[in-house]
Parts: structure tokens; C-alpha cells; sequence
């Protein structure tokens, strides 16, 4: 290519290098958001400041290390048993990465299993799940989340079960919709034509094609998956103290919001961030994904 | 020389049971094909040209389209009478399909190579990747796509139409099938790309002698490849016989208006023949012939019963009238 041939790829929208550019390329508030989380879930053991658990009620209560009368070994100061909020925060996350993680995988097996099922079938098979799924979609999610919590005992497998049999419902109605389209491609008539059996089309020439969709739906599902273990932690149905989760700091501290604001504050700030960093990545992703979008 | 018959399509009624009623979009089409020959089907569109070929290889759109009769003989067997599990291993085989839509058609998640070498995992060959890939690189040399070994890595969205249409015809001649179906394999490719694809389907189909049927809506491709043509109208032929026969002495007054309204080269410009109406709505054939509305040739006995199948001196057969 000559110098002179200047082709429009030359000059994106990236000349004039502004901020809203970098922020639509990489995604860095939801990175902001969720790296401190993820870091936090994984290696959280081998530098919380103090054991999460271990309580000092001669240090009970304490404030922030930036207020008066706050000490910087407890940053964030301490709740109403001593215990260091930092560390604790750090240990909720694992908690919360856990449950939200592998209750999003198993919602995420069953959902797209079955919607794909249900898409690809039709008929009858059609019927039956998407009836139960709309029947499940009348109960609300948290009240379903805490009868089964009630039914299934308390404990992080409950919890995750709980959030499996909720979320699936979502993936299922998607999934079932995205197949129905696909399978009236023509690729799909050429696979059938070419011999390929029904779970070889399935497997190998629709689920490729939904991966993409999969993966913004349980990005967003992480935050809801989340959000609903703290709901039913704070609720008194989830995890029970030893554990140390964040819905339960905010439960625990809901007492003290008046003379000790850090101690549920912390906490819901927490929730929030790693909320608002999934759906936004969820967000990005969908973007990224769109192959209209995918030249920015 | 004699050659051996692979397809028998006898009487077959292909309907569609919507809730408007009863769509006989196939009904009652009987046609062979020969080893080595090409049959040309040709209609206007919603004609049941599709649906035809559809019915062959039993892929009909469910629920709502049902073979209702007929005989389908392939190689001497009836295909309407077999399982869905042994048709399967027959779709590819036996008998492979070209869609119309070379763009659609392949999966965009896929390389060509990964594509191309299904229907060769789909027959349980596993005597190596490297096996595989030797097979690939043969069938799309076939095809003609230059330097396969390096193409073969590319998405389908890094092919031409032309070239997808080609990876089509690889992977349904892949397995050496004795009947290859290709259904508008020309619409959505240019003149001079739809020339070539023409020739290449003609030589493979030398040198494997594996029947074609061509369907099309184009008289031209007709008249260059095929040697035989079946003309439909309103899920019936109305007319068959060699392309020469059909295309110089046509029998019905359908294919003779068809005829008609091609434009010729050096006569005079004028303005084309035009059959006048419209192709009929399949819910609400009209009594007798369906094609008598629009026939300038008409006659009363046109309105009321559908005319038998006459056998013409030249070995061809037509329904129509006029002929008895």
C-alpha cells in the first residue's frame, strides 16, 4: 500500500482519542469493579490483614482508620464483635464469588439445556417447559429462594441449589427463542440434508451459535445471582454466622447503622460495585458480541 | 446402452395442513431420473418445486407438511417406507443436496475445513485427522477452489458466494452420493459465476455418473445442462419429455406461453410475452385444469375436469385437453 491511500480504517473514530473511545473498547469500569472481587475471592486468605472470624471485643466498634479515634491496622474499622470489617469484607467475597459462580453455571447447564431442548423440539416438549418455566416466572424469585432455603436447610450448597432452580427459568425462555431461530437456518437444512442426527445438530452447529448469548446472559445473571445471596442472607434464611458473607454484614449491622455506619455501609457498597460491574460487563459484552457494534 | 433408473418419484402428493385448510403443494408428481442424466424441474415460484425435492429426502417442514401418497424408488427401494434412522444414513450418502442460499447455508462458526469434513465424521471415518484433511483438500480441489490447503482455514465469511456455493457442492458430493439434488443452486450468484458452477456441476456429475435433478426457475439453466425437463405448475407436472422436445415443439399451452415470453436474440424488440394473471393461490385451485384461467387456448371441458396424462409421439407426456 501506497502512503498517500488513506482507507477509513485508517482513521477511526480513535483519531481524535478521546475517553468515551477507550471506555467503549476495553472494559474498564466493570474490570474496576469486578477485578478487586475476583482478586479478593481467589487469594483473599493469604493477605486479609486479620482473621475474619476472630473476635476482640476489647476493639469492638471501632471507626474507620480516616475518622478520629479509628487505627489503621483495622481500615475500615470494626464491627460490634471486634472483628476486623477488611478482612471480613475480603472473606465475603469469596463467599459471594462461590455461590454466584457456580449457581450461575448450574442455573446456566440446566437453562440452556433445556431451552435448547424446548427450541429444538417443539411440539410437546415445547409445551411442558415452557409452561413450567412461565408458572416459575409468576413466583417471585426471592420468595422461591427462601422457601427452598427453608426446605433444603441452610448451608452454601442450599444457596446455590436455590439460585440454580430460580435462575434457570431465564436462560431457558432465551435460549429457547435464540434455537428456534436458528434451527430454520439454512445451515441447520444442510447439516440435516448432509445426515447429521439431532443431538449432533444440536451440540455442534447450534450451541456454537448461542455461546455468545450465553455468555452476556450469565454475566448479567452473576449480579442478580449476588444480589439474591445477600437478600436471603440478610433475611436470616442464608448463610448463619461463623460464615462470614456480605448480606449478613449488613444484617448484623442494620443494629448499629445510627453509632457505627461502617459496619453495614461497607458492605452494601461492595454489593453494589460487583452488581453494577457484571451487568456492566454484560453490558459490554452484548456490545462486543454485535457484530454491528464490533468495528468500534 | 441402457442405463440403470435411481429415482422413481411415482405419484407423490406432498400437503400442508394449515389452519386456512389444505395446501396440496406436491400433488400427484411422477418422474425418473436416469444414472448419468439430468432431469430439469422448472416452474414459477410456489409451484412445488421445493417441496419435491423436500419430499425425497423426507425433510418436509413438520407438523404441518405431510406426505400423503406416492412412491419415492430409489435405487428400487421405497424411501416413504424407511425409518427416520436409516433415511438418515442415507441424506449424504446416497443422496445429497445443494441449497439454494450459498450465503445462509454454511454454519459462521466454523472453518471451511471443519465444515467440509462432517459428512467424512458423520460416516464414522477415524482413521486420523491427518486422513480426514488429505479428503478435505481432494474434494475441494474437485470443486475447484484454488490452493485448498490454505482456504480450507478460513471462515465462510471470508468466501465469495460463488466460492460457498462451491464448499456446498464439496460437502454434498463428499461422499460420492448416486443422486444429487440441487435446488436453485444459481439464484443468488451472477451470470458469469452461475456459468461456471454449471460447468463444474456437469463434470463432477461425468465423472461420478450420479443422477441430477436441477431445479430452477430458469429456462436457460435448463436448456444448458439438463437432458430432460419436467415443467410444473400448481403442484402438478404439467409437462415432460427432452429438453429438445419440450423446448422446440412444446405440448401444453403452459410451457408454450413459457416459451413465448423468453426473449429471443435478434428479433425484433418488442414487448415480452406475459401469461396473464397470477400463478393460482394452492388453498383455492379452480375446478378442472388449474391453469385454465390463465390459458388463452381454454376450453369447457378445462373448467370442470382435470385432463388425463397424454403420451406424445416424441416419448414426452403432457396433460392437456387439447391433446386428447
Amino acid at each position: 500500500m501506497s502512503q498517500t491511500v488513506k482507507t477509513e480504517q485508517d482513521q477511526p473514530i480513535g483519531k481524535t482519542f478521546s475517553f468515551m473511545f477507550v471506555f467503549k473498547r476495553y472494559p474498564i469500569i466493570p474490570a474496576l469493579c469486578l477485578l478487586p472481587v475476583i482478586i479478593c475471592g481467589i487469594f483473599g486468605p493469604l493477605f486479609y490483614p486479620h482473621d475474619p472470624t476472630m473476635m476482640n471485643l476489647g476493639s469492638a466498634l471501632k471507626p474507620p482508620a480516616f475518622l478520629p479515634g479509628g487505627e489503621f491496622s483495622y481500615f475500615l474499622g470494626t464491627d460490634h464483635m471486634g472483628r476486623d470489617l477488611l478482612s471480613r469484607l475480603i472473606e465475603g467475597a469469596r463467599i459471594s464469588l462461590l455461590i454466584s459462580v457456580f449457581g450461575v453455571l448450574l442455573s446456566g447447564l440446566i437453562g440452556c439445556s433445556l431451552g435448547m431442548l424446548a427450541g429444538y423440539m417443539g411440539g410437546k416438549a415445547d409445551e411442558v417447559i415452557m409452561r413450567v418455566v412461565d408458572a416459575q416466572m409468576s413466583i417471585p424469585a426471592i420468595l422461591l429462594t427462601i422457601l427452598l432455603a427453608a426446605a433444603l436447610g441452610v448451608g452454601v450448597t442450599t444457596i446455590i441449589v436455590a439460585i440454580s432452580v430460580v435462575f434457570w427459568t431465564g436462560y431457558a425462555r432465551v435460549i429457547r427463542g435464540e434455537t428456534v431461530s436458528l434451527k430454520q437456518r439454512e445451515f441447520v437444512v444442510l447439516a440435516k440434508v448432509t445426515g447429521c442426527s439431532k443431538a449432533r445438530i444440536l451440540i455442534r452447529h447450534i450451541f456454537p451459535n448461542l455461546i455468545s448469548t450465553i455468555t452476556v446472559l450469565a454475566t448479567l445473571q452473576l449480579g442478580r445471582a449476588i444480589l439474591i445471596e445477600a437478600s436471603i442472607t440478610f433475611l436470616g434464611v442464608g448463610l448463619q454466622p461463623p460464615d462470614t458473607a456480605w448480606g449478613l454484614m449488613i444484617s448484623e449491622g442494620r443494629m448499629y447503622m445510627a453509632t457505627a455506619w461502617w459496619i453495614p455501609t461497607f458492605a452494601g457498597l461492595a454489593i453494589m460495585a460487583t452488581v453494577l460491574g457484571s451487568n456492566l460487563m454484560g453490558d459490554w459484552l452484548r456490545d462486543k458480541f454485535d457484530p454491528k457494534l464490533r468495528q468500534l | 446402452m441402457t442405463q440403470k433408473i435411481i429415482l422413481a418419484v411415482e405419484g407423490l402428493k406432498t400437503y400442508f395442513f394449515t389452519r386456512a385448510g389444505v395446501v396440496k403443494a406436491v400433488d400427484g408428481v411422477s418422474f425418473s431420473v436416469k444414472e448419468g442424466e439430468s432431469l430439469g424441474i422448472a416452474g414459477e415460484s410456489g409451484c412445488g418445486k421445493s417441496i419435491t425435492c423436500l419430499s425425497i429426502v423426507r425433510l418436509v417442514p413438520q407438523p404441518a407438511g405431510r406426505i400423503i401418497s406416492g412412491k419415492i424408488l430409489f435405487e428400487g427401494q421405497d424411501l416413504l417406507v424407511k425409518k427416520e434412522k436409516e433415511m438418515r444414513q442415507w441424506r449424504g450418502k446416497r443422496i445429497s443436496m445443494i441449497l439454494q442460499d450459498p450465503l445462509t447455508s454454511l454454519n459462521p462458526c466454523y472453518t471451511i475445513e471443519n465444515q467440509v469434513s462432517e459428512p467424512y465424521k458423520i460416516e464414522g471415518l477415524n482413521n486420523g485427522s491427518n486422513n480426514i484433511r488429505k479428503k478435505v483438500i481432494n474434494v475441494l480441489k474437485r470443486v475447484r477452489i484454488p490452493s485448498p490447503e490454505r482456504r480450507m482455514r478460513d471462515y465462510p465469511f471470508q468466501f465469495s458466494g460463488g466460492m460457498r456455493q462451491r464448499v456446498l457442492a464439496a460437502i454434498a458430493i463428499a461422499r460420492d452420493p448416486r443422486l444429487l439434488i440441487a435446488d436453485e443452486p444459481t439464484t443468488s450468484l451472477d451470470v458469469t459465476i452461475q456459468d461456471q458452477f454449471l460447468r463444474l456441476l456437469k463434470d463432477m456429475q461425468q465423472q461420478t455418473n450420479m443422477g441430477l435433478v436441477m431445479i430452477t426457475h430458469d429456462l436457460g439453466i435448463v436448456a444448458e445442462t439438463c437432458d430432460r425437463v419436467a415443467i410444473m405448475y400448481a403442484g402438478k407436472i404439467v409437462e415432460r419429455g427432452t429438453v429438445e422436445n419440450v423446448f422446440l415443439n412444446p405440448a401444453h399451452p403452459y410451457t408454450e406461453a413459457l416459451m413465448e415470453a423468453l426473449p429471443k436474440m435478434g428479433s425484433k424488440r418488442k414487448r415480452l410475452f406475459q401469461i396473464e394473471g397470477e400463478p393460482p393461490n394452492l388453498l383455492r385451485l379452480p375446478g378442472g385444469c388449474s391453469f385454465w384461467p390463465r390459458c388463452h387456448k381454454a376450453m369447457d371441458i378445462c373448467q370442470t375436469q382435470s385432463p388425463p396424462v397424454i403420451s406424445l409421439k416424441n416419448g414426452g407426456e403432457a396433460s392437456c385437453w387439447l391433446l386428447c
